[in-house]
Order: C-alpha cells, then sequence, then structure tokens
C-alpha cells in the first residue's frame, strides 16, 4: 500500500538531473515583515486547536454512548454529534485564523501531538452527561481566556490587537451562550426527573430530537 | 502514513446479542484517520503554498471523512454494536513520524494509499462475513459494505488514481510550476 507513495518520493528525487518529474520548486522570495504574530501567543494558539479537537471527540464519544441500544436516547445522540461537529469547525476557524496571519507554513504535521482520544465513554444518566459538557465548555473557557491574556500582554510587549478582539467577540461570545443554554438544559431535565426519573429523561429526549427545547 | 497515532478513530467489536453462540470480535472497517486530511489541507492553505485546489480536495476528503465517522458510529449502533474509542485499527507498518506537509504529487499519492487501505480491511471484513462455513456469517455487513462502503470508496480512489495520473504526466513537461497552477485551478473547480 505504501508502493504508490515510495514510487513518487524516487520519482521526484531521481529528477534533479535528468529529465523526470520536476516535484520541488523554487521556495518563493516574499517579505516577512507583515508576519507579526509572537511566539508565545502563536504557541497558545496552536495548543487551543487541540483543545477544540479533543472536545470534538469527547463530544463524539458522548453522541455514541447516546445511540447505543441499550441507552436509547436518540435526542441526545443527535445533540452531541451535532457539538462534536462544532467543536471541529472551532479548531477549522482557529486554522484558518493562524493561516491568515502567515502562519503554519512549518510544523504542521506536529499540530496535534496528543492523545485525543476520550477518557470518558460513558455516563450513568443524560444529566450526567450534559453536566459534562457544561464542564467540559468551562475548562475550553478558561483556556480561551488564557491564549486572550497571553496574545494580550507577553514578554514581548507585542499586544495582538486583532485576535483578541477576534477571541473575545467571537469565540467566548459563542462560550458564554453555549454555556447558558446547557446549564438550562440540565436544570430542566434535573427538575423533571426528580419525581419521573425514566420518564422525565425519555420525553426530555424526544423533545430535543424534535429541536423543541 | 502513521497508523497507531491516537488521535484516530478506530475498530469496534461488534455485540451479536440476538444470535446464539459466542459473538465473534469482527473488525468494522475503521474510520478513515480523521484529523489527517484536515492537516494536509491546511498546509495548502499557507501563504506559501498557496494552493486553494489542493486545499479544497483535502478539505473536502476531511469533511466526508468526518461525516463517515459519525456515520459509522451510528450504522454499529443499529447493530447493537458501540464504538470502541480505545484500540487501533489501521495497518501496523510505518512507524516513522507522520508527515503531512508534501509536495503536491506525492500528497494526492498518500491520499490514494490511505484509501486504499481502508479498501483492502473492508474487503477483510467481507471476507469474514461472507464465510458462511465459520460460525460468523453476516449478510447484513456484506450488504453494508457492498452498498454503502463500497461504491463510496471506489469512486474516491478512481478519483485520486486519475489525478496522481494527470499530475505525473503534467510534472514531466518543461514548465512544472505552470503545470501546478493551472492544476490547482482546476482542483478549485472540481
Ligand atoms: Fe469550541
Amino acid at each position: 500500500m505504501k508502493y504508490i507513495v515510495v514510487a513518487v518520493l524516487l520519482a521526484c528525487s531521481v529528477a534533479l538531473g535528468s529529465a523526470v518529474l520536476q516535484c520541488e520548486h523554487k521556495k518563493p522570495d516574499i517579505p516577512s515583515d507583515w508576519i507579526d504574530m509572537v511566539d508565545p501567543c502563536i504557541r497558545k494558539m496552536r495548543g487551543q486547536i487541540e483543545e477544540e479537537l479533543k472536545a470534538a471527540m469527547q463530544y463524539m464519544a458522548m453522541g455514541a454512548h447516546f445511540s447505543k441500544d441499550t441507552i436509547n436516547r436518540p435526542g441526545f445522540a443527535k445533540m452531541f454529534f451535532e457539538a462534536a461537529s462544532e467543536e471541529r469547525e472551532h479548531a477549522i476557524k482557529l486554522i484558518r485564523y493562524l493561516l491568515m496571519r502567515g502562519e503554519l507554513t512549518s510544523n504542521v504535521s506536529e499540530l496535534i501531538k496528543r492523545n485525543l482520544m476520550p477518557k470518558t465513554t460513558s455516563w450513568t444518566s443524560a444529566v450526567s452527561a450534559l453536566k459534562d459538557a457544561l464542564n467540559l465548555e468551562t475548562t475550553v473557557t478558561k483556556k480561551i481566556r488564557e491564549v486572550i491574556k497571553v496574545c494580550e500582554d507577553n514578554p514581548t510587549n507585542y499586544n495582538d490587537y486583532h485576535l483578541v478582539d477576534y477571541l473575545t467577540g467571537d469565540f467566548l461570545d459563542e462560550q458564554y451562550h453555549g454555556q447558558r443554554e446547557i446549564a438550562g438544559r440540565v436544570s430542566t431535565l434535573e427538575k423533571l426527573m426528580e419525581k419521573h426519573g425514566a420518564l422525565g429523561e425519555f420525553l426530555f429526549d424526544k423533545k430535543i430530537l424534535d429541536g423543541a427545547v | 502514513m502513521s497508523v497507531d497515532r491516537p488521535h484516530q478513530l478506530h475498530v469496534q467489536v461488534w455485540r451479536h446479542r440476538h444470535r446464539r453462540g459466542v459473538p465473534p470480535a469482527v473488525r468494522q472497517p475503521p474510520l478513515h484517520p480523521l484529523l489527517e486530511y484536515l492537516l494536509m489541507s491546511t498546509h495548502y492553505a499557507n501563504y506559501e503554498k498557496n494552493r486553494p485546489g489542493f486545499e479544497k480536495l483535502f478539505r473536502g476528503l476531511s469533511d466526508d471523512t468526518w461525516k463517515d465517522a459519525i456515520e459509522l458510529i451510528k450504522y454499529i449502533t443499529t447493530r447493537g454494536g458501540e464504538m470502541n474509542f480505545g484500540t487501533s485499527a489501521l495497518g501496523e507498518e510505518d512507524a516513522d513520524a507522520p508527515n503531512f506537509e508534501l509536495y503536491e504529487l506525492q500528497s494526492i499519492a498518500k491520499a490514494l494509499d490511505m484509501e486504499k487501505k481502508l479498501a483492502v480491511e473492508a474487503i477483510r471484513i467481507h471476507s469474514e462475513a461472507t464465510r458462511k462455513n465459520s460460525k460468523f456469517h453476516d449478510p447484513e455487513i456484506s450488504y453494508h459494505l457492498e452498498h454503502e462502503f463500497m461504491p463510496k470508496q471506489r469512486d474516491i480512489i478512481r478519483k485520486l488514481a486519475g489525478y496522481t495520473t494527470d499530475l505525473s504526466s503534467l510534472l514531466d513537461g518543461p514548465d512544472s510550476s505552470l503545470s501546478l497552477f493551472l492544476f490547482d485551478d482546476y482542483l478549485t473547480k472540481q
């Protein structure tokens, strides 16, 4: 299976003198002064990409859990699968931002270093999964605040106004709205389940499935 | 390409609760490497590479891979199974550090390798599922592979194989730089 890659590598590398394939081209000479992001901030941003992907995988595990026949909560499964895709989109947004600022010209292969596999893969109830989700978002919010802090004030004394504004206005905005929504769901579901445990969760699941709550 | 890296999603074991006998641990078609295409797409989107066509190609593969992963998890649960987020499925060879920053032709060749690998794994599962004399005969899995998985895989492989043919001949010309620009432009319109 690796033959194609190997064959291409060979074809490209022997191209030097002969008229075989020319894969490599001259590196363009582009002024680099416009690239003004500073190192501690870049590192934080790269780390945040991993955080978002980790959250995506955690939500995917939640979606998988509630899809099981022994759990059978299609509403929650749908909600968590959607959340997983949203987290992946957040990672892509951060990547796009760095690319726009002239970053990620190297070490892209090392962008994802940590184990992104979810730690928890089963939950005792929908309420406990929702609470985990709320805590997960709270952690992500804290991490974004840390990125903002470093990008605003760091040893190089470079305040990255534009990035800080983007993270504050765009990312934090979504975090706070998202957290409020999950907290509300925890509240409603927990109240529903006080007297009617199984029925409460069953009904709430169908409401989520219909997009009613 | 790296296979054992933890950020890939992996195989699962089927629970055959509704059938008699010991449930065989059958490996499911492994999910595509979930994030590798994303990194390949990222590489082509930096200002130095600046190849929007290649960026789009790999981003599309990444999006499809992600959706397929979710669909696969749902499929597994329709069979009473559950997703195993722990173990590894895709090949064991290739211990090198992963590299997603490749030249154009190489990156397409790599994608073609990854897709072929998936097809081979699916064929292996299919042969297990159709081995009627063993304890494990599962017409539904073979149906699913034949009708859902294989046609998509066939088309992706064919498309990428075609690209390698085109690029190989284009890069063999007098001005491969211009060829790449035009090929990239062509990819933006696909
Ligand atoms: Fe997020």
